[in-house]
């Protein structure tokens, strides 16, 4: 082993390949800071104690905002006040705009990027608490306890919520995740990053790969956004849904913050029913009390979120 | 500059980042304290084991609970908080032992080498445990009679308001509840203490009450008051939640004796959400009868406080969740039981609008339903009550100027209430309410023959003008106040003023920044003190020039006599005042009048004057989700004069945005007596985004015994604030909401519960 590996490093890499050395050196020894707005709360609190931060900022290729001849690539870097000010942004894909608007404060937008917002980690009341509150309760499943907090159960579930705004968005504008992975470029539905697993959410890329861009296509002919929060600004979402409908009459539908990762329901838009889309949405969802708002609130603001969609997407027969 | 829109003294020094804040003082080799807490809520001290933590090369000093057995407490009859816990600990984050070390980091990892054997008892988590009588190991203090968890009763009563309810042709009762609430001050509370010769300690630290904090430390380190000398820099906002001597600040002066080394703490925020003293959780009953015309005729309340694990100053808030319902309607037949009592929590306090906020709540929320009832506009109805100027309350709170009538009528006015409360289309609506509150407590907290506020004023060579205060400012602007008076009597720029302010060695006493009294009592007694001067200085020059020193005016840095045969400059009347004598000195000082009757209880709520307020809220129900949005408030608020119109403002605003927060968004919350919202992303206070338009009416009612005609800003417009955004709702969408934070879960299922009790 190197000398400098038995250390605590905070490195600045300047190009792609440079990150993908240090990650294949360094692996699940290290963490990617791509803005810090929310890890350097993580690591505060001792939940997010790699040795190594690899800090993203320097690299021009991650930062990369273009317009492709049908759709838009955004690199992971940017940040979240870049895509909420662009102009082609808001005139071409306004939920994009929309749903950056919607996450945190107009200060943590500048510093918080699009890919640290799609592989933010997941949240629960129990969990994101200081050393002193976790100790004085005997941890969490998701720490370094074997009972979930939330259920009192010990049967290995774990029901911290995806809490991204990003990614019930890009999901249902039907984006693709650009990944670096083995030195190779690899692309991938951006819902495959998720796994329903609260302990170990991001299953879909490994602890070596670095999520380079999202690629999004053809903005849809119809779209709807809502996130649900007591406050207009800094909160986390309670129930965030996505839905966009193309010119072909496809409907892709995003729900998230109610589950451990984004839930998809995609169909053609006449054929989607609103019973069995609720019906699906009921059983994919895991609404526990790990919220600052009650469960059958946000139950009852699913169902409620959906019929607006519904309507937005001009979606038949109206519920 | 009395009445004239002026910027804080030290707004400059705030903005541009120079103003000095308690941790931006550099002690040079400080040591830094770090604090072990309970993990337990409640359970016993079997042992505590420091003997690692000394070891340790870089601990200096360990502290632990027996080294200050002293109990304290704001108030001198329920001290029963130690400095660190003693025999047991009585919530989560109760300090049992700390540590001075080199460094923030080594002491913190100090605590890891401290190891206390712990024997865990049964917690009281809610104040309905608190009331039943349980076992002697389940009781949190010995003191609490009966084996139950109660600490304090309260109960006044006046010409049986239970009959006059009986006999009341109409009326109304709610079972309401309160979450608690804590102040979400800016700075997290900050202490450095610093040993001097002869076995004196210097104690900088942020907050509202440095007298009595030198007095907690004199009492808990035995050592005589002179002794210690507690200085208060620039503070970052208090609201009440700085204002009782707290266990780091004397744990801090502790162990800079012991290491003979300066040392420093600041908090975390979450160990300011454990420290808490925030607004009590409140369940309370209110009944009110009227008659047809909407008369009140009785009003009865019980009500039940949560005070977490120890007093603060609680008995205070027990009698004010009473006593505060007497005005600013006449309700001759009035009455209350009020108890507070003890749970395994952090401890509640005082927080802005002490004691009164939740049953002005209540209170206003059922005249509305009155209201609503008789057919009778609730502003109307609230006319047809009001107390007049110059009268005595039931209970004997003597109300000289008031000015709520014009407070109201200011709103109405605004809002274009007449033309558009009850008719707005469903999900808008408008709400009203009215509060007062005392402009300082007229007893103080400990019996003396002390004055409550003494004000020195000196006049030097240079011709300037010291003024020295030990009142607190908390960015309440009171320092600015002094130079805007000492301007004003004196003629001068502010440039020439220099206000000496809340250090314990070199200011007289002023008791505190709490109950809204620093303008009328510190005022009071500055403007004496610089009257005094400058009755001096006229003496001075009518000695010397032959002239009436009554015949003198002072003005534009000049004093000059009203013929014209005198006419000096600052400067030149400097000169003939100070001559032979050099600089002097004159004292001011402020004792509240003999108030109140002789029955028990008699004290508390007593103010040498009242304000006065009202408010209408405009809100935007969306009735598919719950969620509310605020449109717009309309506040007026007789503060007796405006010293200074700017800061009013920004008092009055501030109390609207808190009241908000309250209202609609929030609540500390609880896991088995662990605080579960212990950081601003958590604990919801509402954003700019969420803060509607505030329109301020400054009405100026010219107090009697005011400075000026001046009385409080800083606390009682906060009152009408959440019963307005409650009736608004109502307007809204016909349902009442009795549990606060009015969140869009609980008014979503107000109106469900509504729609289907409406089909049933």
């Amino acid at each position: 082993m190197k000398p400098e590996a038995l250390t605590r490093r905070y490195v600045i890499p300047s190009s792609v390949p440079e990150v993908a050395e240090l990650l294949r050196e360094y692996g699940s020894q290290s963490c990617v800071v791509a803005g810090g707005s929310d890890l350097m709360l993580l690591r505060q609190q001792g939940l997010a104690p790699a040795a190594h931060m690899l800090d993203l900022s320097r690299i021009p290729e991650l930062q990369k905002l273009r317009a492709t001849d049908a759709g838009l690539e955004v690199g992971s870097m940017v940040t979240l006040a870049q895509l909420e000010r662009s102009e082609f942004i808001e005139s071409r894909f306004p939920m994009i705009a929309e749903a950056a608007r919607s996450i945190a404060t107009p200060v943590i937008r500048q510093s918080a990027t699009i890919g640290g917002n799609l592989l933010v980690e997941n949240r629960c009341t129990y969990y994101n608490q200081s050393q002193f509150w976790r100790d004085s309760i005997g941890s969490c499943l998701k720490d370094t306890g074997d009972t979930c907090q939330v259920t009192g159960l010990r049967n290995g579930r774990c029901y911290s919520r995806n809490v991204s705004d990003m990614a019930p968005a890009l999901i249902a504008l039907g984006a693709e995740a650009v990944i670096l992975e083995g030195g190779k470029e690899t692309r991938s539905a951006l819902e495959k990053l998720y796994s329903s697993d609260g302990l170990f959410p991001h299953g879909g890329i490994s602890a070596e790969s670095l999520l380079l861009r999202v690629e999004i296509p053809a903005p849809p002919s119809r779209f709807y956004f809502r996130k649900l929060r007591l406050r207009k600004s800094v909160d986390f979402s309670s129930l965030t849904v996505a839905g966009t409908r193309n010119s072909a009459g496809d409907a892709r539908i995003c729900l998230n913050a109610i589950a451990m990762s984004p839930i998809l329901v995609t169909g053609k838009a006449e054929a989607l029913d609103f019973e069995s889309v609720i019906h699906e949405a009921r059983i994919k969802s895991k609404i526990v009390d790990n919220d600052a708002l009650p469960i059958d609130y946000r139950k009852e603001m699913l169902a409620q979120f959906l019929r607006e969609l519904w309507k937005a997407l001009e979606l038949k027969p109206s519920p | 500059m009395i009445g004239k829109a002026t910027p804080y003294i030290d707004a400059q020094a705030k903005v541009t980042g120079t103003a000095r804040y308690t941790d931006d003082f550099v002690e040079s080799n400080a040591l830094h304290v770090a604090f072990m807490r309970s993990p337990f809520a409640h359970a016993r001290i079997l042992r505590v084991d420091v003997s690692a933590a000394e070891r340790s090369p870089l601990v200096k000093a360990v502290a632990v609970g027996s080294d200050l057995p002293t109990p304290f407490g704001i108030l001198p009859i329920s001290a029963d908080e130690t400095a660190m816990a003693v025999d047991k600990v009585r919530f989560i984050g109760e300090i049992v032992a700390a540590v001075a070390a080199e460094s923030r980091e080594a002491a913190a990892a100090a605590l890891q080498l401290i190891n206390v054997d712990y024997e865990e008892l049964p917690a009281v988590r809610s104040p309905e445990q608190a009331l039943s009588k349980g076992a002697p190991e389940g009781q949190i203090h010995a003191h609490s009679r009966d084996l139950t968890n109660i600490h304090k009763r309260a109960e006044l009563s006046f010409n049986d308001p239970q009959e006059a309810l009986r006999s009341a042709k109409h009326v109304r009762s709610g079972e309401f509840s309160f979450a608690g609430v804590t102040h979400g001050f800016t700075e997290p509370h900050a202490t450095i203490a610093i040993p001097e010769a002869n076995g004196c300690v210097t104690v900088i630290s942020a907050t509202q009450v440095p007298h009595y904090l030198q007095r907690a430390i004199a009492k808990v380190l035995a050592i005589p008051l002179h002794r210690v000398r507690v200085i208060k820099p620039t503070l970052g906002g208090g609201f009440g939640g700085k204002s009782d001597p707290f266990p780091h600040e004397i744990i801090c002066a502790f162990l800079a004796q012991k290491s003979g080394r300066a040392v420093r703490c600041n908090f975390s925020r979450e160990e300011v959400f454990l420290t808490n003293h925030g607004r009590h959780p409140t369940t309370l009953s209110m009944s009110l009868g009227c008659d047809d015309v909407g008369k009140i005729e009785g009003l009865w309340t019980d009500v039940v406080i949560d005070g977490g694990a120890f007093a603060s100053f609680g008995v205070v808030t027990t009698y004010y969740n009473g006593v505060l319902l007497q005005g600013p309607y006449r309700i001759d037949r009035f009455g209350f039981r009020t108890r507070r009592v003890y749970t395994n929590k952090p401890q509640s306090g005082a927080m802005r609008g002490h004691g009164a906020v939740n049953s002005r709540y209540a209170v206003e929320t059922l005249i509305d339903m009155l209201a609503h009832d008789r057919g009778i506009d609730p502003c109307d109805f609230r006319l047809r009550n009001f107390l007049p100027k110059n009268t005595l309350t039931v209970g004997q709170l003597r109300i000289t100027s008031n000015g709520v009538q014009a407070c109201l009528d200011a709103v109405r006015k605004k809002s274009d209430w007449d033309n558009r409360h009850g008719k707005l289309p469903f999900g808008r609506g408008l709400g009203v309410a009215c509060g007062f509150y005392i402009s300082g407590s007229a007893l103080p907290i400990i019996w003396n023959r002390q004055p409550q506020s003494v004000v020195h004023a000196k006049l030097d060579f240079d011709g300037s003008i010291v003024v020295y205060s030990g009142a607190s400012d908390i960015g309440q602007g009171s320092d600015t106040m002094f130079a805007q008076m000492a301007s004003n009597v004196l003629g001068l720029s502010l440039d020439r003023i220099k206000v000496v302010s809340a250090d314990t060695k070199l200011t007289p006493v002023d008791l505190g920044s709490y109950s809204s009294r620093v303008t009328f009592m510190a005022g009071n007694a500055a403007k004496k003190a610089l009257d005094k001067l400058r009755a001096e200085v006229a003496l001075g020059i009518a000695q010397e020039k032959g002239c009436m020193a009554e015949e003198l005016e002072f003005a534009d840095e000049r004093v000059r006599s009203k013929d014209g045969s005198v006419d000096l400059s600052w400067d030149e009347a400097v000169e003939i005042a100070t001559a032979m004598r050099g600089a002097f000195v004159e004292s001011g000082v402020y004792i509240s009048p003999k108030l109140g009757g002789d029955f028990k209880g008699s004290g508390a709520g007593l103010s040498p004057s009242y304000s006065f307020g009202a408010c209408i809220a405009e809100v935007d129900v969306d009735s598919l989700t719950g969620q509310v949005r605020v449109v717009k408030i309309w506040s007026a608020h007789d503060c007796g004069r405006a010293l200074n119109p700017l800061a009013v403002e920004g008092q009055i605003e501030g109390s609207v945005h808190m009241g908000l927060g309250q209202a609609l968004y929030e609540e500390m919350k609880y896991k088995d007596g662990r605080v579960l919202n212990a950081n601003f992303c958590d604990y919801q206070i509402p954003t700019s985004l969420d803060t509607p338009e505030i329109d301020v009416t400054i009405i100026e009612s010219e107090d009697p015994e005011g400075p000026y005609g001046a009385k409080e800003a800083g606390e009682g417009p906060i009152h009408p604030v959440l019963p307005a955004i409650g009736n608004a709702i109502y307007d809204a969408v016909c349902v009442r909401m009795f549990d606060l934070p009015m969140t869009p879960d609980r008014i979503l299922r107000a109106m469900r519960d509504k729609e289907s009790g409406a089909h049933s």
